[in-house]
């Protein structure tokens, strides 16, 4: 994998790709899990090692899985390293095991991996497909968290469960407060890469009309200085 | 079809593939199972530690009384003495979302020859509490002090996942009922 590849890749999996911002997948954990940055991040940590560990193996068996039944496959390749984070968490961290509940086990079902199998790692290398699936979770635990960090210092007034003030409004702890924060972030992330995308276009289209604009007046002086050199 | 023609075929194939990422994962799944196996004795004394922070220990597993552990709504699955003096039951309550469980740990505490409520604790639930983020520890407070079953409002508690609530409630109540006999 080339280092132009890799950035390609860590590119569109943080930003042009976000899962969360940008294609919309994965929304039923992000709008549940949302409510504290602990669980966000364990949530989106979470996703990231199954995505990272799927992609590869899927990956590396994508010339011996028939066509066929490539689905059940990669659900069953899924459901393995679920049950292992599940396995691991009740193990080592049981309060973000309890914390996350049936939304752990869900993660087999969750559309950015099952995407992001389908769409990427079913046909590229098993270094790409990894990657892909670092930065494709880096891209999910990066907004998930962003969403925690918002809705529990306004629904809980505290970060990580310490208490900054006692002030709360109860409403972006709730469902309702998720969803308005989650649409609120897409338009906000949305407006600015749509900004950013239109200065990096704007400005490539000045670099190009310089470019040509310095051609024409190369092939227009050319002419004249054949001239001279005719006429001395 | 003939048994050749058979092993040579795409469902083969597929089934064979299918059976070895199962086999596969089957057998990594049993090793790591066996490696992070937990115990009985471990999650007591998570219990513990969740309930009542470090420094506590259990100094017996009580009997359970058959006769008073059930009641219509909940039921008393363990009741562990620690080396404070208090009791810390573990009680089920029922009612939940989609008649889904709530399992509690309760922290009595005895006050004026009365066992009160100190703490409560969620332990675990059944996988139909799909909102069993929604209680808080400021929720679960609402049961302090008590010592007579609890007429909270489940409301009270969470809103939005009442169902839980109840069961959570229910939970407590079994726990009271049970830890009052004790007296």
């Amino acid at each position: 994998m080339t280092g132009q590849k890799f950035k390609e890749i860590a590119k569109n999996g943080v930003l042009v790709n976000n899962p969360t911002f940008r294609l919309v997948l994965g929304t039923c954990p992000t709008l549940a899990i949302s409510s504290s940055v602990f669980n966000s991040l364990g949530m989106g940590l979470a996703v990231t090692f199954i995505l990272i560990c799927s992609n590869a193996i899927i990956s590396a068996l994508r010339k011996v899985i028939p066509n066929e039944v490539r689905i059940p496959a990669f659900i069953l390749i899924i459901a393995t390293f679920v049950t292992v984070v599940r396995m691991f968490l009740y193990k080592y961290v049981p309060a973000l095991y309890t914390s996350l509940g049936v939304f752990l086990p869900l993660i087999v079902v969750n559309c950015i991996i099952l995407g992001r199998a389908e769409s990427f790692a079913s046909k590229n290398p098993v270094l790409d497909s990894a990657a892909d699936g670092l930065f494709t979770g880096l891209g999910f635990t990066l907004a998930i968290t962003l969403m925690g960090l918002i809705r529990e210092i306004l629904g809980a007034g505290s970060i990580l469960g310490y208490k900054l003030w006692d002030f709360s409004i109860d409403f972006f702890g709730n469902t309702a407060g998720a969803f308005l924060v989650y649409g609120l972030m897409i338009a906000g992330f949305n407006a600015l890469y749509e900004k950013f995308e239109n200065n990096r276009k704007r400005k490539n289209y000045i670099e190009e009309m310089q470019a040509s604009a310095l051609a024409i007046q190369a092939k227009e002086s050319e002419p004249a200085e054949n001239a001279d050199v005719k006429e001395a | 079809m003939t048994v050749k023609q058979f092993l040579h075929s795409k469902i083969f194939r597929c089934i064979v593939v299918l059976l070895c990422i199962a086999l596969v994962s089957g057998g990594l799944l049993a090793i790591l199972n066996d490696l992070w196996y937990v115990s009985d004795e471990e999650l007591i004394q998570r219990g513990i530690k969740e309930v009542c922070g470090d420094g506590v220990a259990l100094k017996e597993i009580c009997t359970i009384n058959e006769a008073y552990a059930k009641t219509d709504d909940g039921e008393v699955k363990q009741v562990l003495l620690l080396d404070t003096g208090d009791y810390l039951v573990k009680a089920q309550g029922k009612h939940g979302f989609q008649e889904g469980n709530v399992s509690c740990y309760v922290l009595f505490h005895l006050e004026d020859s009365v066992y009160k409520v100190q703490k409560v604790s969620v332990a675990e639930y059944s996988s139909s509490q799909t909102l069993m983020s929604k209680i808080t520890d400021s929720g679960l407070a609402k049961f302090i002090g008590l010592s007579d079953q609890s007429t909270i409002n489940p409301k009270e508690i969470a809103t939005g996942a009442s169902y839980s609530s109840t069961a959570i409630k229910n939970a407590v109540n079994a726990a009271i009922a049970y830890i009052q006999t004790m007296n």
